[in-house]
């Protein structure tokens, strides 16, 4: 408060009245100044502060802490001891986490390209307005993603389950044999349906947000051409919807690379399919869980980390370059 | 002396008599059995290797083999002397 008020006088003081401090002011010109300065600047950070000290506490300090126990190791004979970089080349040759990430980027190639087209369908349906009750289609498709993934892999699991679930019962009351979707073969394509259940909904509510956003004189321009609806849905909402579909494959990418309470929950009815190390996720979860591998487990998240990035990135930088040569 | 249910014939388990069985094979349990230092690595790879073999991939002995180098390799990163 004091020295707000300061400011105060001091601006007074740099007017053209006579004010009592005039003579003063001339000396305290300087560092009333420099002070000023100093207040403009730290504000803005005073109002983030609450952003900044609860992101510093529970995401800058957890990865610095992380990332300096990955350069450890701790074992039973010899304890802890300064290894450098010599988890990280474990990870670069280890088979149960290469598994892993290629489990999953076969699950995203086909995964998400089965989403997103599906929501850019509904999206584009419900943008052209041709539904009756269209608020209810729209609420209807979101409203698997505000059920808890934990809670929809938990109903799914039932649904999938070999002894009690309607699918299997149905089939045995026919007489046929029931289906197996949590083999080997078939868990892949049962996460794949579970999520993309849970989803869709998701981006297409992204999409119609983005299609809202295209000016209604395109249509009329596009129609006045002699455009149809399938010409204006290809030619003109889909080059306008490009940003919104990179974000959408930026945010897939990331959530599907980071699989975890989905497969991690069809454990408890599949253990041997779905094994400690299905999703590199699930892999630093026991590793640090269950061995107490901690310096490991870090090294490992951090390969993790890295290894989104680096897909994220080169998605980007392929669809820029792509774009640009076109 | 033992409840007489406790001997029963389940249909569940195939027209066994399951106690019995447990305690045929509780008694073929060599007691001279030690736990490993680290017995929860044990426990979690024997899981992913038998359960792999249970789900189909490749036979239960190439599994006890396979979990067998592991564990040796494991003991020898904790800096353990194998001995075999």
């Amino acid at each position: 408060m004091t020295e707000a008020s300061a400011a105060v006088n001091g601006n007074n003081n740099d007017g053209t009245d006579a004010s009592p401090g005039r003579t003063m002011a001339a000396s305290r010109k300087p560092p009333l100044r420099k002070r000023r300065r100093f207040r403009v600047s730290i504000v803005p950070y005073l109002f983030l502060a609450p952003f900044l000290l609860l992101f510093a506490a529970f995401l800058v300090a957890p990865l610095v802490y992380a990332l300096y126990t990955s350069v450890f190791r701790d074992t039973l004979v010899g304890g802890r001891q300064f290894v450098g970089f010599a988890n990280y080349l474990r990870v670069a040759v280890d088979s149960n986490f290469w598994g892993g990430v290629s489990n999953l980027l076969f699950f995203g190639a086909t995964q998400v390209p089965i989403m997103l087209g599906l929501a850019l369908t509904l999206g584009i349906v419900l943008d052209r307005g041709a539904l009756h009750a269209r608020g209810l289609f729209r609420l209807g498709f979101f409203i698997p993603y505000a059920v808890p993934s934990v809670v929809a892999a938990l109903v799914w699991g039932d649904i999938y389950g070999p002894a009690f679930g309607p699918f299997s019962q149905r089939a045995r009351g026919l007489g046929l044999p029931p289906p197996d979707f949590l083999s080997n073969r078939t868990m892949l394509f049962s996460l794949a349906n579970i999520l993309t259940w849970e989803f869709t909904g998701y981006n297409m509510v992204i999409y119609y947000a983005a299609l809202k956003a295209i000016p209604p004189d395109l249509r009329e321009a596009a129609v006045m051409d002699g455009a149809g609806a399938w010409q204006y849905a290809l030619f003109v909402q889909l080059p306008m919807l490009w940003p919104a579909i990179l974000l959408t494959i930026i945010f897939s990418i990331n959530g599907t690379l980071q699989l975890f309470n989905e497969p991690y929950l069809m454990r408890s009815i599949a253990p041997a399919v779905i094994n400690t190390h299905y999703t590199p996720n699930i892999y630093a979860y026991f590793l640090s869980a269950a061995i107490q591998q901690y310096n490991y487990a870090a090294a490992v998240s951090f390969v993790l980390g890295l290894l989104i990035a680096v897909i994220a990135g080169a998605f980007t930088w392929a669809t820029r370059r792509g774009r640009g040569a076109s | 002396m033992s409840p007489p249910r406790f001997w029963t014939v389940s249909e569940f388990y195939g027209g066994q008599a399951v106690n019995k069985v447990f305690i045929e094979s509780a008694k073929a349990v060599d007691p001279s059995f030690q736990w490993s230092p680290f017995q929860d690595y044990v426990n979690q790879t024997m899981g992913d290797k038998l359960g792999a073999a249970a789900a189909g991939n490749g036979t239960l002995a190439a599994a006890f083999d396979s979990l067998q180098d592991t564990l040796v390799q494991y003991a020898q990163d904790q800096g353990f002397t194998v001995k075999t």
